[in-house]
């Protein structure tokens, strides 16, 4: 056991001495409150030095205690401070103790009307969940929550990041329509600002790309809609890429499909988003010909 | 030296006893050496191939591999300078992809600066009233002064900066004023239009005038790389407005940061004046 456990150990047997002490009746009246601060205190201490020597779980576990005595003593802000040093250990070793400790900090945040650290912390969450395929669907729960509070604060961009995260992980696990209409919502928003035009065209091409996914016809009345909606859109290469898409389903040629998204991959490089759902795209076809 | 024109003419188709026969063929194939040649104009262009290269080619097979040679060359080439512009094209895009994202954070970056800017708005009212209680703490006649000027202190409520939408929606109109001169930025001209548009081609007035770039429609490696020029045209021209949007609100932040940095500053007078009352009256 190295020097830091050593010491963090002591210092934890300290603050539980200090708590656990008989308090006389004029210790009560002077130095109550002193006993708790200073047990924190070396509950801080022993979680700093357990960090130092890794040990991940003691230091969430001494961050967990000070933020509990924190909320006994009334200080609210510190305890969630707390929970949140204490969720940063346990990420490394423990997710759903991270996400424990973050949900309490969040009740106390939410409490208080911090509501923007309430969505960090949303955040924080849906991130540690999406790196889990299996818990892609917690993570979209998460981002969802985040954007809404981000909304009520009046940060929009911030709210638009999250939901683009919501959008892209509903596309894949299939929910399309869920996906359609957060990528459209965006793009609209974005049209209204002069700064975030130039990235409307990018959601409207995965909005169309989610629309393929359903149906052709939708798919080409939709890419219709966002033309008059934004018509710098109808010069993309975006644009051009899912009409010849469209032409290609539409005659069944799945190898001029295939030639259409290489050459537009030879310029610019489809992200695994992308690939996943072109793939999806070109099996359907496959499968179901007559569908189209 | 006296010529003789006067000479006999000889009739030579008098007697055909004294011409072989010769065969047709073989009198095609031996042209009139006597002859004098007439200069041709021949084609400048090394890759055009005449009558006469022809003949060379099947006179020396070394000629003809130099043709080969220069085909595969022209066509290495042709490929090359194709491979160019699309690989001019996928940085532009990626350059185009850096700036969406550079001004996704811009706008993000506004938004927190707007709500700083709220929040030292509220922290300078509340110092108002903490100036106040400090005031009527120090004596019975600072708690009278408080009392007559009490009507003119609003309470704590956020007058500050408008919210965040609007002005951010004000900076957007500015931008758009400024990097287009109200001109409608999603629709820039074509290099064509522009230069049909300039005085001097309207000036001219003669069809010629009349911007036309030249299409090999034959050569297809000719039509690709024209297409990809005008892409890469249409691509840069959005880089420039993107790139001037970014500036215009870059310099409506810095505006926004000198504003914050008055507020900081008076907030932090405040702090300290209150500081040192407040040591006043713990020392009394």
């Amino acid at each position: 056991m190295g020097d830091n456990e050593q010491k963090a150990l002591q210092l934890m047997a300290e603050a539980e001495k200090k708590l656990t002490q008989q308090k006389g009746f004029l210790g009560s009246l002077f130095g109550g409150s002193n006993k708790v601060e200073d047990a924190i205190e070396c509950y801080q201490r022993a979680g700093n030095m357990f960090k130092m020597s890794k040990n991940w779980t003691k230091a969430g576990e001494c961050f967990c205690e000070a933020a509990t005595l924190h909320a006994r003593a009334g200080s609210r802000h510190d305890a969630g401070t707390c929970y949140v040093d204490a969720s940063n250990c346990y990420k490394k070793v423990d997710v759903e103790s991270a996400v424990n400790c973050l949900m309490k900090s969040i009740d106390i945040y939410t409490d208080m009307g911090r509501f923007t650290m309430a969505a960090k912390h949303h955040q924080s969450i849906a991130e540690m969940y999406e790196s889990d395929p299996n818990n892609l669907a917690k993570s979209i729960q998460h981002y969802e929550q985040a954007a809404d509070y981000f909304k009520g604060e009046e940060s929009v961009s911030s709210a638009n990041k999250c939901m683009l995260k919501v959008a892209q992980y509903a596309a894949q696990l299939e929910d399309y329509e869920k996906a359609i209409s957060i990528y459209e919502q965006v793009a609209a928003s974005s049209l209204e600002s002069s700064l975030l035009k130039y990235s409307a065209k990018e959601y409207f091409f995965r909005a169309a790309l989610c629309h393929l996914s359903v149906d052709l016809l939708n798919a080409q009345h939709a890419i219709e809609k966002y033309a008059q909606q934004y018509p710098a859109f109808q010069d993309s290469r975006e644009f051009k890429l899912i009409k010849v898409l469209c032409e290609n389903l539409e005659e069944q040629n799945i190898e001029g499909f295939t030639e259409a998204v290489k050459d537009y991959d030879s310029i610019s490089r489809l992200d695994q988003w992308y690939t996943t759902i072109l793939l999806r795209i070109k099996k359907a076809a496959d499968e179901d010909p007559d569908l189209r | 030296m006296a010529h003789n024109y006067l000479q006999p003419v000889h009739d030579h188709f008098d007697d055909v006893d004294r011409f072989e026969d010769v065969d047709d063929d073989l009198f095609l194939q031996n042209k009139r050496t006597g002859a004098a040649k007439l200069p041709q104009q021949r084609s400048t262009n090394p890759f055009e191939m005449d009558d006469d290269d022809e003949e060379e080619i099947t006179s020396s097979p070394s000629v003809a591999a130099q043709r080969l040679a220069y085909a595969e060359k022209r066509r290495a080439i042709e490929q090359r300078t194709l491979d160019s512009t699309n690989k001019s094209l996928g940085l532009l895009y990626e350059t185009q992809e850096v700036g969406k994202a550079t001004a996704v954070e811009l706008a993000k970056q506004r938004e927190q600066l707007e709500k700083t800017s709220h929040q030292l708005d509220e922290i300078s009212s509340t110092l108002r009233f903490s100036q106040r209680h400090l005031t009527g703490l120090k004596s019975v006649f600072g708690g009278l002064k408080n009392y007559l000027s009490g009507n003119r202190d609003q309470p704590p409520t956020a007058t500050g900066s408008p919210t965040g939408s609007q002005s951010s929606q004000e900076a957007n109109s500015n931008i758009n004023q400024g990097a287009c001169g109200g001109a409608s930025p999603s629709a820039p001209l074509s290099p064509a239009e522009r230069y049909d548009n300039h005085p001097v081609s309207q000036l001219r007035g003669d069809p010629s005038s009349t911007y036309q770039p030249q299409r090999q429609a034959a050569n297809p490696f000719q039509a690709q790389i024209d297409s990809n020029l005008e892409e890469m045209c249409s691509n840069l021209s959005v880089l420039k407005m993107l790139a001037t949007d970014l500036g215009g609100e870059i310099e409506s932040q810095n505006e926004l940061l000198d504003n914050m940095n008055y507020k900081i500053e008076d907030v932090d007078l405040k702090i300290h004046k209150q500081n040192k009352d407040m040591s006043k009256l713990l020392k009394k």
